[in-house]
């Protein structure tokens, strides 16, 4: 249920305070939580700053980036894990330094430990110092906080509310939350608030990320929590989950959580750690099923891989 | 990451005489200096507040860097927006804060797809953790750190937030200072006189005590012990171990959060395995390409 929705940039930063007051009074029978039918019962959207948009969060200027340090880094990125070994040439070649500048760069970082030189092959290897150049190691709060920039670039960009989830028990806990600069939408709840797993299309995402003998058994778990009538549409529900995610990467949810709210949301599966997801969403007033389907779904499939690829480098 | 953060030694102010105060004449400098080097200057300070994040993943301040660097706060600014315009920072979630970013991991990953290391000491290593229930690494040097290379934990102890790419004063820790045991006489001295000049003159005295002792230790009987000291709560036994043909020097640890376990099970049992282990290590490595790790 949309409650208030205002444009006003200057209103809303004036009523934020007011908003939150308003939310912390709210009854609790009036917040988010599970009902028999595998809904959630009430969605409030409320009114909030958009962003905290500072300078400093102004876009860098691209002539602001320093070229050696540019060059420098680009000679290491051309390493790919099938290229072990590249002399000078190649990677001037690669990257389209000059042969002379590669030549004294490479130098440079094998000096510093980052690149090993074998004098029989003339050509530079990877070395174990570049380890040390960002190869962190995370845990959950970690792989949120790294999931966080590219969760408010698709919230700014896509104007939605995007959310990361991870499962606690049969229920599914906001690890991370990402409003939009260009729109108000909220679902109005802060990290570490928790819905039951299959009653909302973020946790039917993240179960569908699962395999299949464990999402048995949790649903075997939940259908406890669901009088008898609601089983066979639970099973139906999470089917239909588990049929759009194999489809499209992701599922989506159209009015389903309150009247107005459009959801897409998708697995996070990285390796030895525990399933998450990430799900945007917005009202059904600005987000029409074609932007759903072609801009938003797809945008969302692109971070999850991204963040697949890249956060599951550390384990291993 | 408060307690890490303070272990992290500032760098003496002077030291590096190319951070002037003033950022108008920094600019010059380092303009003037990119020219004569062809930018490798820059390109080298970069690397350094990369590192200065020692392997961990949460947020740090401009001024912090500042501190770890002894850059000028506005090399320090140029720096960190680059490094974020390029993937290898990202702004925290403040919009003030600067943390690792996602070009790093990649990196790193690139480097570890290739390393044999991964697949012939990860499993001894692990196999160690598992019986004793300790977390295993293995570290290298780099400047005057060390750097996990490789990192293994069982899975039933409470989670150390270390891990491969951790890097932490060499001085500092009992791998860093088996490491500097292990080295051959030149580079030790090399690396004992960089360190003397790290520091104040209280903290450099503390280390060195601290290196000699550890070095007596592993004379007569080849570990050394360091209990609460880089990490407030917990321990580390260490012992050398080579690597590869020609050998490389470095250094094997396993450890937990204390209380420690008694003396006689460090000297009976703790100890004779993971010499075990590092012997193993080395013969697994042994006709391995040192150009490869």
């Amino acid at each position: 249920m949309l409650l208030a929705m205002k444009h006003s940039v200057r209103y809303a930063n004036r009523c934020t305070d007011q908003a939150v007051s308003q939310k912390k009074q709210m009854p609790k029978s009036n917040r988010l939580h599970g009902t028999g039918n595998g809904q959630w019962a009430d969605v409030k959207v409320v009114l909030r700053a958009p962003g905290n948009a500072s300078p400093k969060d102004a876009p860098i200027n691209t002539d602001d980036i320093i070229a050696p340090i540019q060059r420098g880094l680009a000679i290491l990125s051309v390493f790919g894990p099938a290229d072990q070994w590249l002399g000078n040439q190649e990677i001037s070649a690669k990257t389209g330094i000059p042969k002379a500048t590669v030549t004294r760069l490479t130098q440079t970082l094998t000096d510093q430990g980052f690149l090993n030189h074998s004098t029989r092959l003339r050509k530079y290897r990877l070395a174990a110092a570049v380890l040390g150049l960002g190869y962190v190691t995370m845990d959950n709060s970690h792989t949120a906080a790294i999931a966080r920039v590219h969760m408010q670039k698709l919230a700014d960009e896509c104007g939605v509310f995007v959310s990361l989830v991870g499962r606690d028990g049969l229920d599914v806990s906001l690890l991370e939350n990402c409003h939009s600069a260009s729109s108000l939408a909220t679902l109005g709840v802060n990290v570490g608030a928790r819905f039951p797993i299959a009653a909302n299309p973020f946790g039917l995402a993240l179960l569908s990320g699962l395999p299949l003998a464990e999402r048995n058994y949790l649903l075997d778990h939940i259908r406890l929590r669901y009088q008898q009538e609601y089983r066979v549409n639970l099973r139906s529900r999470v089917a239909d989950a588990v049929t759009q995610v194999s489809q499209k990467g992701y599922c989506v949810s159209i009015c389903e959580l309150g009247s107005e709210i459009m959801v897409a949301a998708a697995p996070l599966n990285i390796p030895d750690r525990p399933p998450m997801a990430i799900g945007c969403a917005g009202p059904a007033r600005l987000i029409t099923r074609e932007k759903l389907r072609e801009e938003i779904g797809p945008r969302l499939v692109e971070l999850v891989n991204r963040l697949q690829d890249h956060a599951g480098l550390t384990l291993g | 990451m408060d307690i890490h953060a303070n272990a992290f030694p500032s760098v003496a102010a002077g030291r590096d005489e190319d951070a002037p105060e003033d950022p108008s004449e920094s600019m010059d400098a380092s303009a003037d200096k990119a020219e004569k080097a062809g930018g490798t200057h820059t390109l080298e300070r970069a690397l350094t507040l990369l590192k200065a994040f020692g392997g961990y993943p949460g947020p740090v301040t401009n001024a912090e860097l500042v501190r770890r660097t002894g850059f000028s706060k506005a090399s320090v600014s140029r720096i960190t927006a680059t490094l974020v315009a390029l993937g290898y920072l990202d702004r925290a979630s403040d919009g003030l804060r600067y943390q690792i970013g996602m070009q790093g991991l990649v990196l790193g990953h690139n480097y570890r797809a290739n390393n044999p290391i991964k697949l012939h000491a990860r499993p001894i290593m692990q196999e160690y953790a598992d019986e004793h229930d300790m977390s295993v690494a293995l570290a290298t040097g780099d400047g005057m750190d060390t750097l996990y290379i490789e990192y293994c934990k069982s899975p039933r102890i409470a989670t150390l937030r270390m891990g491969v790419g951790m890097r932490m004063p060499m001085e500092l820790t009992s791998i860093g200072r088996t490491y500097l045991w292990a080295q051959r006489p030149a580079e030790r001295e090399r690396l004992l006189s960089d360190i003397r000049r790290r520091g104040d003159e209280k903290q450099v005295a503390n280390s060195m005590l601290r290196i000699e002792q550890a070095f007596d230790h592993l004379e007569k009987f080849g570990y050394c012990v360091a209990m609460g000291e880089f990490q407030r709560d917990s321990f580390g036994i260490s012992v050398p171990v080579y690597l590869g043909n020609p050998a490389i020097p470095m250094a094997l640890n396993c450890g937990g959060i204390l209380p420690a376990p008694s003396d006689q099970h460090i000297h009976n049992v703790l100890v004779p395995r993971l010499v075990q282990a590092a012997a193993r290590i080395a013969a697994a490595t042994a006709d391995i390409d040192s150009m490869l790790i």
